[in-house]
């Protein structure tokens, strides 16, 4: 068996920190579970002396009133009067008098006994979640069968770091993979003989993409760094939605989300070929249902990196600082005319429009490194990203053709500019996308008449800064 | 998937309801319209990547 060294952020980080915020983690919770059986014990406490005193309140006679006179007075030390009296009348074989029954009625509509009956059942019922819960902690400890959520939620109130959090998070999400079965091969007959195959060859092509996909774990870590446990649950059922065949990865918009289910499966597909390969013992000598099996899971890890590999050029980078923009040009139409119209909007509305403007002069963008972005949201697939900046109710479309220069499709109210620049990329898509070549700046010198008028008409002047 | 999409849509709901959260502002930060933000989720749409997003928004709004 051919020994792999795995990439030391996973082989170490995961294997034996894991190790330690395990242990944590089960410090934890057996903790938890002492506190359950506390608060359990004080339950079944409870309900004793409820059945006590609904023996009595079903008897009502004086020998059931004293048969739970501790009960009754551990929750009502004022009935020790009328026990009393009850005590010594029983005992002055004096039961019979009318006053008796006076007194046994009144400790028998007293609070004890009129809650008894409604706290006996709340108690029941609170006893039953402290032992389902008790017993989703035992699984949990076991490795037994335990529920991912209860797990998730326990994490979510334990005393653990984030960072501890998450390798356990992360380290479930492995074991969590299914495990390859591996069909057990039958005796050959002496007459039978059984093709094998060698995938010595596949093997360069396994380490070559176990390290490139440590690789790209290690450098998209972050994008899984303070998540919380509602959101990983929320990533992996995703990722099994996906596997599952019920949606495909191609109709994912949102890049970092995309990122992070492409890397949750790029964990699961890692862990299921490295479980795979444990299994074969003689890399020259395999069946045609192992090679293709190789075949498929490093065909699947391979893809699952190629996602990211084609997703990471448009994850949004830090901007290190805003830098005045290069150059401003506009979408026009056939007829050298811009996609809105100036004497559509009021004085204020100009005003607004200006400040777009004199923002993007300046390169400022609305969208930040993380998760706060305005990007519009298209169907179509685009080889761009179009943004959007708003300023009070006026928001602006645009297109970044270069780091600093800008192309602005149009100009609408935020309600409508969704539906404004959708339309625009349909009909010019084409457009836009040769405008990030050599067409740019051919442009630049043509608009030059407009650029000066539509600035000299919202009072900017080229340099202003706000 | 249903379950997923019940289930996330239900906690979104509970953190706009908790947090005050403007529809519109947060429809902007989602590259879409209000119109389309209520349309996602009254039926589920293919790109679960889209609740994954409003769901990272809303936990961290107001932070």
């Amino acid at each position: 068996m051919i020994e792999f060294n795995y990439n030391k952020i996973w082989g170490v980080m995961v294997n034996i920190s894991f190790e330690n915020s395990w242990n944590k983690f089960e410090d934890f919770i057996h903790e938890y579970m002492q506190g359950l059986q506390t608060q359990k014990s004080l339950l079944e406490k409870s309900i004793r002396s409820e059945k006590v005193i609904s023996a009595a309140s079903q008897d009502r006679t004086i020998a059931s009133v004293l048969k739970a006179k501790e009960v009754l007075l551990s929750l009502d030390a004022t009935l020790k009067v009328d026990i009393d009296m009850l005590e010594f009348f029983e005992s002055n074989q004096a039961s019979l008098l009318s006053q008796v029954q006076g007194i046994l009625n009144k400790i028998f509509t007293s609070q004890v006994f009129q809650n008894s009956a409604k706290n006996s059942l709340e108690n029941q019922k609170k006893l039953q979640v402290f032992e389902a819960n008790i017993l989703e902690c035992q699984k949990i400890l076991e490795g037994n069968e335990y529920s991912f959520p209860y797990l998730t939620s326990l994490l979510e109130v334990s005393s653990l770091t984030e960072k501890e959090k998450l390798q356990i998070l992360s380290k479930v999400v492995y074991e969590s993979s299914p495990k390859i079965e591996i069909e057990q091969s039958l005796p050959l007959k002496k007459t039978e003989v059984s093709k094998t195959f060698s995938v010595e060859s596949m093997l360069p092509i396994y380490q070559e993409l176990l390290n490139k996909s440590n690789l790209l774990s290690h450098k998209y870590y972050y994008l899984l760094e303070g998540k919380n446990s509602s959101q990983l649950e929320y990533l992996k059922a995703v990722v099994s939605i996906v596997q599952d065949h019920e949606v495909s990865p191609e109709d994912f918009q949102y890049i970092e989300e995309k990122m992070c289910v492409c890397l949750l499966e790029i964990f699961d597909t890692k862990k299921i070929l490295e479980e795979f390969m444990k299994t074969i013992p003689d890399f020259k000598n395999v069946s045609e249902q192992t090679k293709d099996s190789l075949e498929y899971y490093l065909e699947c890890l391979k893809d699952a990196i190629s996602q990211i590999d084609a997703l990471a050029p448009r994850l949004k980078t830090q901007d290190i600082a805003s830098q005045p923009a290069d150059n401003l040009i506009f979408l026009m139409n056939d007829h050298n005319l811009p996609m809105f119209h100036l004497e559509d909007f009021s004085a204020e509305e100009k005003n607004r429009i200006a400040n777009l403007l004199r923002g993007l002069l300046q390169g400022k963008k609305d969208y930040e490194r993380g998760v706060k972005h305005s990007k519009l949201l298209s169907e179509q697939k685009l080889d761009f990203d179009v943004f959007l900046n708003k300023n009070g109710d006026i928001a602006v479309s645009y297109v970044l053709l270069s780091n600093m220069n800008f192309l602005i499709l149009t100009f609408d109210r935020k309600k409508d500019i969704y539906d404004a620049s959708l339309y625009l990329l349909k009909k010019y898509q084409g457009k836009i996308s040769s405008l990030q070549s050599e067409n740019f700046f051919s442009l630049l010198g043509e608009q030059e008449p407009f650029k000066q008028e539509l600035f000299s008409q919202l009072g900017i002047e080229r340099g202003q800064v706000l | 998937m249903n379950d997923f999409f019940q289930k996330i849509k239900k906690d979104c709901f509970e953190l706009i309801a908790l947090k005050k959260v403007d529809i519109g502002e947060l429809s902007f930060l989602l590259g879409i319209s209000e119109k389309k933000f209520y349309q996602n989720f009254t039926h589920c749409i293919e790109d679960l990547t889209f609740y994954l997003k409003t769901y990272d928004l809303l936990v961290e709004w107001g932070e």
